[in-house]
């Protein structure tokens, strides 16, 4: 466990989503299907997903 | 992606064409040969036409010549190109068509040009696209135009290219080289979790819910705040650490161009002596001869009369002139007498008689006009005359004389300027050299100045920033919903830093990679004891080997700079293709391209063109290269076993050239 501004951070789940959002990157820059701010909004919509589900 | 197959229609000199690409494993090499003007690089650009609907043409008129003569007033005659290409194992064919219409005056007008695309699903239902957005969508996710430049370039490109890559370029060259190697969806990923008010953690900060305690909207507001201000810091000392970059290479290059002009200084300031010796000879040219003409305006009339004065005088001085006039009377006197007819004896004058003509000749002895008196006026007048007569033949000849020497000096100084003149053609001097100078100096002063600030000015930040953050991230744990909010800033922090490091760790691996693969295919193309570096910012510098300690980019020659380009465009499509057959659990993915060249061969000897047919078959998953004729027959023994298709073309016309 890391421990990030006084949160502890489980570094599977981190890893799990690191790959996620650079798969998410990988497909969008194919695609271009999002613009930025919509690539923020689903990077944030990921981390909150795996954050609550596990 | 591979080309299956293109097919033009009435497109520039192309009225109906097809050429069917070599795509097979083995077989992966299209050859197509021509002379110059046949029409190479009106296929490359068809390619540019049918994907993006443009062409580096300065003509925008793409219909074939012929036919649009033959077209009658208010016919209608397509343009079109279509490609077939294959895809992540879908079979994609685009669509090009322009319309053109023969108006009542005879011009050709062109319409805009509609796309379409037809690929079969996975379910095995046909696909029929015709919106030009979602053609463009899709055209895009196959190859996006910014990257289609490195697989589909032509002679003119490939001398661009060689100054781009060696001389440094442009960050879009280097983001589209890493996103070539796969390192883009990683620089994405960064630059949408950033810690700045549009990103991730920015957007988490800003979200912390204050409640009664303001706070905690405060201390977010100013974390946000400082990161913003910190993050256009560091792009204000990127964009100045780019400035200086480049001003202290252009003070590099300046000062070596300075030196290199020593010799033409030494010349413009000899040129300069002399222009300045010829204009005083041309002013001293210019009073000599006023003297000469003043002089002998002066002189002239003296000077010639001489002869004759000094005759006149000498008959004066044979003449016995003296007693003859008569004293004491004058001329008015006989007047009187002639006039009353009658002398002082009491005779009577008559006009014709012997005392009447007696009188009148007595005139000549009286004064004013008696001959004594006008010889010794003239003998006066005459001695003063020769007495002040300068020598006018003397003073000429020497004005002359001088007049000719300043003139061959004239002749000597423009002979001079001349020479210099040109031994300095096409030098402009060094002023302005040396202006360009002092303001890349200053530039470069200024920027290390205006960084140094900027970077104090960071660290200032970064401590508020710390202090805030620390500040509402005591206050935000208080509080469930500002806890879960915290969590998942936390993570993006976690995941960001993580990235950060592992994206400065892969891309350093990257430059390291493809720095062994273009030596290695470089080597193999030039074999000649040279080297090849790539810096951070994917500038290739070319060393000797033997005198790799000197640390010094050579200048290279025009074959070596095309090999320079073969291994970088080479080393990167064996890359992008390694990391391709990697499997899809990588991070890294990139997808394979064909590599698509126009006369690559023309700057090589005949070992280099083996040995480039060689390698570009075994890097590339397809090859399509347009040569000359010449080149071709070479390309097509070297490369046979590799050869899937091979096309030739045949110029009928200027309007019109068929392929065999």
């Amino acid at each position: 466990m890391k421990e990030v501004n006084g949160i502890e951070i489980d570094e599977n789940k981190a890893l799990r989503l690191t790959r996620k959002i650079i798969l998410m990157e990988g497909s969008n820059l194919r695609e271009k299907e999002k613009n930025d701010a919509e690539m923020v909004k689903a990077i944030m919509a990921t981390i909150e997903e795996e954050v609550k589900c596990y | 992606m591979l080309l299956k197959s293109l097919h033009i229609k009435n497109f520039r000199q192309f009225i109906d064409e097809t050429i069917l690409f070599g795509d097979g494993l083995d077989k992966n090499v299209t050859i197509i040969m021509g002379d110059n003007g046949s029409g190479k690089t009106t296929i490359a650009q068809a390619f540019s036409w049918c994907l993006y609907c443009s062409t580096d043409f300065k003509d925008s008129i793409l219909i074939n010549r012929k036919v649009a003569n033959e077209m009658s007033i208010g016919s209608e005659e397509d343009v079109s190109a279509e490609l077939v290409l294959q895809h992540a194992d879908v079979d994609y064919t685009v669509t090009t068509t322009q319309t053109y219409r023969k108006e009542f005056t005879g011009k050709i007008k062109s319409f805009n040009p509609t796309q379409a695309i037809r690929y079969k699903r996975a379910d095995g239902q046909q696909e029929f696209i015709k919106d030009s957005l979602k053609v463009q969508g899709l055209i895009r996710k196959i190859l996006p135009k910014d990257l289609s430049r490195y697989f589909f370039f032509d002679g003119e490109r490939i001398n661009l290219m060689s100054k781009e890559i060696q001389n440094g370029h442009s960050t879009t060259f280097m983001t589209a080289v890493r996103g070539l190697l796969g390192l883009g969806a990683f620089e994405a990923a960064i630059g949408h979790l950033k810690p700045t008010s549009s990103g991730v953690i920015g957007k988490y900060t800003a979200k912390f819910s204050s409640g009664t305690n303001t706070t905690i909207t405060t201390a977010s507001d100013k974390s946000t705040e400082c990161t913003d201000k910190i993050a256009a810091n560091n792009k204000k000392i990127e964009i100045l650490k780019a400035e200086k970059e480049q001003a202290d290479q252009r003070i590099v290059d300046l000062s070596v161009e300075i030196k290199s002009h020593e010799e033409g200084e030494k010349l413009q300031i000899r040129k300069e002596k002399l222009a300045g010796k010829r204009a005083a000879a041309q002013a001293s040219l210019l009073k000599a001869r006023e003297k000469l003409f003043k002089d002998f305006g002066a002189s002239a009339n003296n000077y010639f009369s001489q002869p004759l004065i000094r005759d006149a005088l000498g008959m004066i001085a044979a003449e016995d002139l003296e007693g003859k006039d008569i004293p004491s009377m004058h001329a008015k006197t006989i007047d009187y007498l002639l006039k009353h007819g009658e002398c002082i004896c009491g005779e009577k004058l008559v006009a014709g008689d012997a005392h009447y003509q007696h009188l009148v000749g007595l005139l000549q002895y009286l004064p004013p006009q008696s001959i004594g008196v006008s010889a010794g006026n003239f003998t006066s007048e005459g001695k003063t005359r020769l007495s002040h007569t300068t020598n006018l033949y003397s003073s000429s000849v020497e004005t002359a004389s001088l007049i000719e020497s300043i003139d061959d000096s004239i002749t000597s100084y423009e002979g001079d300027i001349t020479e210099i003149e040109k031994q300095l053609t096409g030098y402009t001097g060094v002023g302005h050299l040396q202006q360009e100078l002092s303001l890349c100096q200053k530039t470069s002063r200024d920027n290390d100045y205006k960084i140094s600030q900027l970077t104090a000015d960071n660290g200032k930040l970064e401590w508020q920033k710390g202090q805030y953050e620390a500040q509402l991230q005591s206050l935000a744990l208080a509080d469930e919903k500002n806890k879960a909010i915290a969590t998942y800033k936390a993570y993006a922090q976690y995941i960001y830093d993580t990235l950060s490091q592992e994206y400065a760790i892969e891309e350093k691996k990257t430059r390291d990679e493809l720095q062994d693969s273009i030596n290695q295919i470089f080597k193999t193309i030039y074999a000649g004891g040279l080297s090849l570096k790539i810096d951070d910012h994917y500038n290739i510098q070319v060393f000797v080997d033997q005198f790799s300690e000197f640390n010094t980019d050579i200048e290279t020659s025009t074959a070596q700079s095309i090999s320079v380009i073969f291994a970088f465009i080479s080393g990167i499509i064996k890359m992008a293709r390694e990391r391709q057959n990697a499997g899809e659990d990588q991070l890294i993915q990139t997808e394979a391209y064909p590599l698509v060249m126009d006369a690559p061969l023309s700057a090589f000897d005949k070992r280099r063109i083996k040995t480039v047919c060689e390698i570009l078959p075994s890097v590339a998953e397809q090859v399509i290269i347009f040569i000359k004729d010449t080149d071709g027959d070479i390309a097509n023994e070297y490369m046979k076993a590799k050869v899937g298709a091979q096309y030739n073309f045949e110029k009928i016309s200027e309007f019109e050239t068929r392929l065999k």
